[in-house]
């Protein structure tokens, strides 16, 4: 806050010191005698102004810079609450420098202010990059001007403020970390406490060699430029836009990132979250024909699917501006609670329970006769946007991405129009069944019991394998195997002879099945907690004490916040070991896949042997994950970050989603070549 | 009075018992040494309101300021409830190059009596300002003479420059934290309040009560 003393110059040149009048300590008298008057009132209105203490630019928005090992210099703004920044009046300039610096900007949230338009605001924290490239570019100046401005809510803008900081030198660690010292491995010693405290599972009693070695890490500790909790480790160097939509944006631009995700769309239409659609779309031909109509089932077909993208659209524009992490909140055990039931629900209608309608407000309104027993178009389209909300919360990998990408860029217009994109996919099969099944689908008659009935299984499948991720194994089993059973006996095992060749294959199919349903039984008596392997506990028990071809690589360290993973990175890397950093959830279904089927195998353990696993358990949603997330790039599980023994990433190492064995063997490989 | 009133009056009196009076004093500017005539004194722009005033309103605006652009229906509110209150706005163009322009062609355009016309059509554009461009449309769609602007903004430009600095330095002496900021009849409101608000000030000035 300017004193009198260093603005009394100023002024000197401005007003005639004789004539001056000055109000000074009777004014400021009244002012404060204002000030305790009226702030009740101010406050009982939504527009405080006399009782509000200001504070000053620096205290609303305390600026802090450190430079990282890579030599990006960041500026982190921390807000103080009910202030925010203008993202956009973010602007670096080298003193003397006429041009502004380019800076990266992290994503803003958007504010919208009736008479002023939407503007990127920053609430709570900034933070802005300015690269090691633009840096050198300028010139390698020694100091920079900063300058930013914002608001306090509801109250006034603050001028802009500028400050010079002085460009910190680079950091010790980059430099040693290119060349990093062997160390004699370390004494074992137990796991610290934020490494076990949130393990998923019990952790089998970990190699010696492959503990997290304090006294390595605090080398690095020492010589970190950013004690700040969001920079990446200091040593740790990641490949840049390794982001899942960020590289597919880099590779080919708007069109390529659309292309993809209709692709993934399509892809996912044969997915069960997909199913319930047909009887719906059938709903939606059935009465919309009049016999023949094939051209009649594709254009209400092509309503349909428009109607269902522009859902998938509006839900990338609601994620935008959500902001939060969509991915975990729809896997949380609540929302994975709630899909199951639904699918019972569905399972439920499809054996008969009930008839199974959109509530009739919508469908009296939706179908709308125009008098000739004929659907609308509109009508199509409204019973698409209200479907895909039915299987909108079945999140997939590429819906996930595409919604995490959204929600952290706040990049509306390409989100919006990629999940728009991956709903035309999905409703490419529709169109055709809606198209193809106009015709050659019989009216309805016994045919449509037999298809109900399977779909119930299938809902009850999907019911049974979502609440898998969040139901005791045993109980799994259990269930798995009455589904199974019960699939047979409705597939006709246990009745006469068989009448026809259909009733013949049917019977084998539910053979099939019962025989799986009886494996479960007897895992379950042996204490097996996988559905997919039930008899595993018989393979262990036949070669004991021997890690068989399931034993998964014992992990290094699991991890849960920064700080842990900073360490165990540090351990591989003073043991010049490169690092795999296996980022997963208890709720990542792909995840518990991969372990199964990528980690598992003889080559893949044989090829850790030389490195070091570190698993990032984000299966809990609390900041310090968050934060890790957002540090590393990860979109969301599973996610595999290759590290050389120098800590860096070697350029396209990193897997996203579900992946191979040869994929993770050449990763691993590259970590190992490289420096 | 009616029910909401004293709810209203009772919550009131409630905050103010709970926070206490100290916290409020502990953040106010200090007010430098300059008069409330001083920055009456030539001023750049015209009064709006009411000839014979007993209350002056100072403000200093910037037209990209979300929250100035709030207080003009307010303020007009005010004005025309009341015919003895006049208003002197200062530009103080804090939102960068665009701001600053903005402030210049209002200032140009009123030496052929259009600054008011020009605020006005600043201050309701419906969106903020970004470009030099979108400006100029305003001005002209608010009757501006543009080929006479230029020549304005040309010949005067000492004197523009000239008030603009007075301007952010008078804002510096009151130690403004930023826009809007109001002073009335020598009494600083930093910030905007609505028009109950700033009535219900102005009867207390009036009426000689210490603020309180």
């Amino acid at each position: 806050m300017p004193s009198a003393a260093r603005l009394k110059p100023d002024l000197s040149s401005y007003a005639d010191p004789g004539s001056m009048k000055i109000i000074s300590w009777r004014l400021l008298a009244i002012l404060f005698a204002l000030m305790l008057a009226v702030p009740a009132v101010g406050r009982a209105q939504s527009f405080p102004a006399l009782d509000q203490s200001f504070l000053s630019p620096d205290q609303a928005f305390t600026l802090k810079v450190a430079r990282e090992t890579n030599g990006d210099l960041t500026f982190r703004w921390t807000i103080a609450p009910g202030h925010y920044l203008y993202r956009d009046h973010t602007v670096a300039a080298a003193p003397g420098g006429e041009d502004t610096l380019s800076l990266q900007l992290q994503p803003g949230e958007k504010k919208d202010d009736p008479g002023f338009g939407v503007v990127d605001i920053w609430r709570t924290a900034g933070q802005a990059r300015l690269s090691a490239a633009t840096l050198e570019r300028a010139g390698a100046p020694a100091s920079i001007n900063i300058t930013y401005q914002g608001c306090k809510e509801d109250s006034i803008c603050y001028p802009p403020t500028t400050r010079t900081v002085a460009v910190p030198a680079l950091p010790r660690a980059a430099l040693a970390a290119a060349a990093p010292t062997l160390k004699a491995p370390p004494a074992p010693e137990s796991l610290s406490a934020s490494e076990t405290l949130s393990a998923p599972e019990p952790q089998p009693a970990p190699e010696p060699e492959a503990l997290p070695e304090s006294e390595a890490v605090d080398a690095t500790d020492a010589a970190a430029p950013a004690s700040d909790a969001s920079s990446i480790p200091p040593a740790v160097r990641l490949d840049q836009n390794a982001g899942f939509v960020d590289r597919l944006a880099d590779q080919g631009g708007f069109a390529w990132v659309l292309l993809a995700f209709f692709g993934f769309g399509v892809l996912l239409a044969f997915t069960p979250c997909v199913f319930p659609m047909y009887p719906i779309l059938a709903g939606v031909i059935g009465r919309g024909v009049d016999g023949r109509g094939t051209r009649r089932g594709l254009v209400l077909s092509t309503a349909y699917v428009l109607g269902l993208a522009t859902a998938f659209g509006l839900l990338g524009v609601a994620a935008a501006w959500s902001g939060q992490n969509l991915q975990m909140a729809l896997q949380s055990v609540w929302a994975v609670g709630a899909l199951s039931i639904i699918f019972l629900v569905l399972a439920a209608s499809m054996f008969g329970g009930f008839e199974l309608q959109l509530p009739s407000a919508w469908t009296s309104r939706l179908s709308r006769d125009n008098g000739t027993g004929r659907r609308s178009l509109g009508s199509a389209a409204g019973l698409g946007f209200a479907s895909a909300l039915i299987v909108g919360p079945c999140v997939t990998a590429p819906l996930a991405g595409a919604l995490l990408y959204i929600a952290q860029t706040g990049d509306v217009g390409l989100g919006a129009a990629a999940l728009f994109a991956l709903g035309l996919g999905k409703g490419v099969p529709l169109i055709v069944f809606g198209t193809a099944g106009a015709r050659f689908l019989p009216k309805a008659g016994a045919w449509m019991d037999r298809v109900k009935t399977l779909f119930g299984f299938v809902f009850l499948g999907m019911a049974w394998w979502l609440a898998s991720r969040i139901l005791p194994p045993t109980v799994v089993l259990a269930l798995g195997a009455m589904l199974a059973l019960a699939a047979a006996a409705v597939l006709g095992l246990f009745s006469g002879p068989a009448a026809s060749r259909p009733a013949g294959l049917a019977r084998a199919a539910g053979l099939a099945v019962a025989a799986w349903g009886i494996m479960l039984l007897i895992g379950l008596g042996m204490g097996a907690a996988d559905p997919w392997r039930p008899l595993a506990p018989l393979a262990s028990r036949s070669a004991p004490g021997v890690a068989g071809p399931g034993a998964a690589p014992v992990p290094a360290a699991v991890v849960v916040d920064p700080a842990g993973l900073e360490r165990a990175i540090g351990a591989a890397a003073a043991r010049s070991r490169p690092t795999m950093i296996y980022f997963t959830a208890d709720w990542c279904v792909i995840c518990r896949q991969m372990d199964r089927e990528v980690f598992a195998d003889g080559r893949v353990v044989a090829a850790l042997q030389n490195a070091d696993l570190i698993k990032v358990d984000v299966t809990n949603n609390t900041p310090e994950t968050r934060q890790l997330m957002e540090t590393y790039g990860v979109v969301g599980p599973p996610t595999l970050i290759f590290l050389s023994a120098a800590s860096q990433e070697p350029a396209s190492t990193r897997l996203v989603g579900k992946t191979t064995v040869s994929k993770v063997l050449a990763s691993l490989d590259s970590a190992q070549t490289a420096r | 009075m009616n029910k909401p009133a004293l709810a209203l009056m009772l919550a009131a009196t409630m905050s103010l018992a709970a926070c206490g009076p100290a916290d409020a004093a502990q953040d106010m500017p200090m007010i430098a040494e300059v008069g409330f005539s001083d920055l009456l004194k030539n001023p750049a722009t015209p009064f709006i309101g009411a000839e014979q005033a007993d209350i002056t309103i100072i403000g200093f605006m910037d037209y990209n300021c979300p929250y100035c652009k709030m207080m003009i229906p307010e303020l007009n509110g005010l004005m025309e409830a009341d015919p003895k209150v006049r208003v002197l706005y200062k530009e103080w163009p804090i939102f960068g190059a665009v701001s600053e322009n903005l402030a210049r062609i209002a200032l140009a355009a009123g030496y052929q009596d259009k600054y008011h016309a020009v605020h006005n059509a600043f201050m309701s554009a419906p969106d903020r300002i970004q470009t030099n461009q979108k400006a100029r449309q305003l001005a002209t769609e608010a009757g501006v003479d543009m080929e006479q602007l230029d020549r304005d903004l040309a010949a005067h430009r000492e004197e523009i420059d000239a008030v603009l600095l007075l301007n952010s330095r008078e804002a510096a002496a009151l130690a403004l934290n930023g826009t809007p900021a109001f002073v009335i009849n020598g009494n600083l409101i930093p910030g905007g309040m609505p028009q109950a608000q700033l009535e219900a000030v102005i009867a207390r000035i009036r009426s000689g009560q210490p603020l309180r």
